[in-house]
């Protein structure tokens, strides 16, 4: 293979996964900035889209209903989760109890696949075959296919939150609570949607995971960490902050093991983050 | 050379410039009012002085230092101390604790020490403990030393945080709304403190205040802000009564009237 | 001494005797002190998680620095030769310094975002244990890792402490000292310090602490445990994993979190408490293996929504409980059951 082949491919592949990092990072930073929680079974949300999606192929979904059919789930088991755990409860350090509420439903929710679907990987069908020639390199056409569902998720996203009411309020919520409290938006309603929204992406980018990659049952963790790294990066409750920071782990992760050691793109987003944060405490989108 | 000097000084939030080109110079041993309308930038100004903000231009001077990119607590070494405008206070601790915590630079021996001596040791030096015990009674908080401060009323919480701030021995008070949400007779004692503090001790003060009368009272020169620029600077009686202050405040705040 | 400081110091000294007495009571039973021995490094692992809520942060970072102390352990002792106590010390003062080289980045962002880069980094040198092959063995593992060998004890004679039975009472040791010395920490004038910095980080500054600084001392000192504690474990397991499952796995890091918070995180015995108990509990369930974690996560959000002062304050939250009944009964409505008074 030419070393520009490498290069293209190693890029399309960091594109790709960039994408799905964004997609979890955007879920987490709707959670994080409306609702002020860290939630991290939001992996295992990811993961739970990427099962549900293996069990309705199974049982004969077609591939795209099913990944729809696993959005709407996941969003309806977001809002369950916002309504029986989440929701701040007077009195309480909220950060704290979220994180603990979240790993306690990251234990049983593993488990509970492990249980169920056993520890061996699983696969989902092939988004598409073959591959497409750009600048006479083979690219795969399912990576093009995950990139396109990405952005599309995103761009709906963004037309959601800037056209609709519901949207308005969900970001006037994120940036001054209090004062869109009294402005008449509930904070719970706010809450349950950011839920909703942010579990319906986590499914979208686990079942494109899953047809890119492989099912296993912890599978949910890397993508998660790099959700959550992404809002440091771009900053919190920016969405081309998110687009950002995504593309940027995306691009360390797909090219940096093919040309030096997979250590050393290991430490890469440790030291892009402490460069940002030295220099933009607030991320390179955030602003104070 | 004067105690406080800032000069140019600016900060932005995103496109809103909070604090912008103001010149500020304090005199050791006076009281200086500074007011102006809600959102004016008075509490930003205050936060450049005393370093919990940086600024985005500009230079501040304290006793010949240049402190503009000093952080907080170097600045409290030099002689600025603070009281916020919320009732800042450390919340798990008793009065007294509080206090014992303001008189951190006058316990300090480095980390090291901090590291081998026992906290109780610390809290039953007779020394520390009777300053403290004087600066309670300076704030009349002495029947109620050991009670969390959480549960004091807001008044005497707001007592507290003169204590506290004072604990340090500062040179420079900074005073974000003394006298907010007391009553006529809680006003009129923090009145008496700061007058106190300023005579006995030679501490020199800047209060942001909203209450004119209790600037009037209180303070030999004021200075007003409006959208984060100087507006007026001299007696207290001339800002209020100068006409382009009478315009900031109309419609705005009922104070003045 | 108070009463109260009496009654404290007893426990302990019980606790310790207990502990060493252990491996003669359970002489025919040394699987059980293999997990004693894992309970205590287990312990300071989560102690030093607890230290770092002192300064009102929630570390998740705290397995990383143990990666670091483990591996840092097995290298000196396996490639430079160095004996066990030294490399012991080694280990953790290097797990301390790469805690120093991060600290000022990370202590100057505050909650959430401290947790997560605490997380990035624990991920981070996990998988540079796992990709650096040459010095960690990689993916397969490392094995082999020694422990303190035979060595002279006075009036016993030469005892071999590679053996578990004996190893235990070095981990034991090790980590009562070194719980002693978070216990003085807490006692200390720095605790203060912390404190402060915890209720207001702003007034805390303003009164002159340096808040950086300290929050630095308190997170390299964690770090140092965690390495501690790594490199103990090190010499107790013989050999390393950088595996996701692994103990050096993100789910570690959500382990002792669970544990300290059903310990009571308040509390300096909290790690101990909820690591014996989550720990026993995943003993006896031992037969259902799957269904462990599921357990263990359900117990967590039972804790934390029902009894978020934990195992250890569990009479403190049932005389609460019975004030606001009574304040209830009297008439008294919108007083909140959970409240936290102050520390007393
Ligand atoms: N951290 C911040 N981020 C963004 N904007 C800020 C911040 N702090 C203050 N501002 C803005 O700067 C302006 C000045 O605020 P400041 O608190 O200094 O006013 P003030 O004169 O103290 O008013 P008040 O009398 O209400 O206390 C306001 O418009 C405020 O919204
Ligand atoms: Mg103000």
């Amino acid at each position: 293979m030419s070393s520009l082949d490498l290069w293209l491919q190693a890029t399309v592949n960091g594109i790709a996964l960039g994408w799905l990092y964004v997609l979890m990072a955007l879920g987490l930073t709707l959670i994080l900035s409306i609702m002020g929680i860290l939630q991290l079974a939001h992996g295992e949300i990811y993961m739970l889209g990427a099962y549900a999606v293996h069990y309705l192929v199974g049982r004969g979904l077609g591939l795209y209903p099913a990944i729809a059919t696993s959005m709407f789930i996941m969003a309806v088991l977001g809002i369950i989760l916002e309504r029986g755990l989440f929701r701040p409860r007077s009195g309480r350090e909220v950060v704290l109890c979220s994180i603990v509420i979240s790993t306690g439903l990251t234990l049983i929710l593993t488990s509970a696949i492990v249980v169920i679907f056993g520890l061996y990987t699983k696969s989902l069908p092939l988004l598409a075959t073959g591959s497409v020639e750009i600048f006479g390199a083979a690219v795969p056409k399912d990576r093009i296919l995950a990139i396109g569902f990405s952005v599309l998720a995103l761009v709906l996203l963004y037309l959601f939150l800037k056209k609709t009411r519901l949207g308005l309020a969900m970001i006037a919520s994120a940036q001054n609570r209090e004062g869109s409290f009294l402005k008449g938006i509930n904070p719970n309603r706010m809450s349950m949607a950011a839920m909703a929204i942010g579990c319906a992406l986590a499914a979208l980018a686990g079942a494109l995971a899953g047809a890119i990659l492989q099912l296993q049952p912890y599978m949910g963790a890397l993508p998660m960490i790099k959700g959550l790294v992404i809002i440091v990066l771009g900053g919190l409750g920016s969405i081309p902050g998110a687009l950002i920071g995504g593309l940027i782990l995306g691009l360390i992760d797909g090219i940096v093991p093919v040309f030096f050691s997979p250590a050393v793109a290991s430490v890469g987003p440790l030291v892009v983050v402490i460069l940002v944060l030295l220099f933009r405490p607030k991320g390179l989108l955030g602003h104070d | 050379m004067s105690l406080l000097e800032a000069s140019q000084v600016c900060k932005n939030f995103g496109g809103l410039a909070a604090v912008n080109k103001v010149d500020l110079v304090v005199e050791e041993g006076e009281i200086v009012g500074l007011i102006g309308p809600n959102g004016a930038g008075k509490s930003t100004l205050l936060n450049l002085i005393d370093g919990t903000l940086r600024v985005s231009s500009g230079r501040i001077v304290f006793r010949g230092h240049d402190i503009t990119r000093y952080s907080p607590h170097r600045r409290a070494r030099l002689g600025i101390a603070r009281v916020f405008q919320k009732n800042a206070l450390f919340r798990s601790m008793t009065v007294l604790e509080n206090v014992l915590a303001g008189s951190y630079l006058r316990t300090d021996h480095g980390p090291l020490a901090a590291l081998t001596r026992t906290l109780d040791k610390v809290r039953k030096d007779p020394g520390l403990l009777d300053r403290c015990h004087e600066l309670l009674e300076l704030v009349g908080l002495t029947d109620r030393t050991h009670e969390l401060c959480v549960n004091l009323p807001h008044g005497s919480q707001r007592e507290l945080c003169v204590a506290v701030a004072l604990a340090s021995n500062p040179t420079l008070l900074l005073l974000d709304e003394p006298l907010t949400g007391m009553n006529a007779e809680e006003t009129a004692s923090m009145i008496r403190i700061i007058k106190e503090i300023n005579r006995t001790r030679g501490t020199t003060v800047l209060v942001v205040e909203h209450n004119v009368r209790a600037v009037l009272g209180l303070c030999a020169r004021a200075v007003v802000l409006n959208y984060g620029q100087k507006l007026v600077e001299g007696s207290p009686r001339e800002c209020v009564t100068d006409p382009a202050v009478i315009e900031a405040y109309l419609g705005t705040d009922a104070d003045v009237a | 001494m108070t009463k109260r400081g009496w009654t404290k110091l007893l426990l302990w000294v019980g606790l310790v005797v207990i502990a060493f007495a252990l491996p003669t009571i359970l002489r025919r039973d040394p699987y059980w002190l293999t997990v004693f021995c894992l309970l205590a490094i287990n312990t300071l692992l989560v102690s030093s998680l607890r230290s770092v809520t002192l300064i009102n942060e929630i570390s998740l970072g705290q397995v990383g620095f143990a990666v670091i102390g483990a591996y840092a352990h097995a290298a000196l002792m396996m490639k430079a030769h160095i004996p066990f106590w030294p490399s012991l010390i080694l280990s953790s003062l290097f797990s301390a310094l790469i805690a120093l080289a991060v600290a000022y980045p990370f202590l100057k962002v505050k909650g959430i975002y401290f947790s997560i880069l605490t997380l990035l980094t624990a991920e981070t040198f996990r998988l540079v244990a796992y990709y650096w092959t040459s010095m960690t063995g990689g993916s397969l593992g490392l094995t082999g890792v020694p422990g303190p060998g035979k060595q002279q004890v006075p009036f016993v004679g030469e005892v071999n402490f590679d053996r578990p039975a004996n190893y235990y009472y070095i981990a034991v040791g090790v980590v009562l000292v070194a719980l002693l010395i978070l216990y003085w920490l807490e006692r200390a004038y720095i605790s203060f310090q912390w404190r402060a910095i915890r209720d207001d980080n702003l007034l805390a500054g303003a009164v002159g602490i340096n808040v950086i600084g300290y929050k630095t001392i308190n997170f390299v000192i964690a770090a140092f445990m965690a390495g501690l504690s790594g490199a103990l474990f090190a010499s107790y397991q013989h050999n390393l994993s950088p595996d996701t499952t692994s103990r050096f796995g993100v789910s570690m890091s959500i382990y002792l979190l669970v544990y300290m918070v059903v310990g009571g995180k308040d509390y300096f015995v909290g790690p101990l408490m909820g690591t014996t108990v989550l720990m026993l509990i995943a003993e006896a369930t031992r037969s259902s293996q799957q269904y462990q974690p599921m357990i263990t996560g359900a117990i967590a959000i039972l804790v934390i929504l029902f009894l978020p002062m934990g195992l250890v304050g569990i009479p403190k939250q049932v005389r609460s409980w019975r004030r606001v009944k009574r304040l209830r009964a009297a008439g008294v409505d919108g007083v909140n059951p959970a409240g936290k008074e102050g520390k007393a």
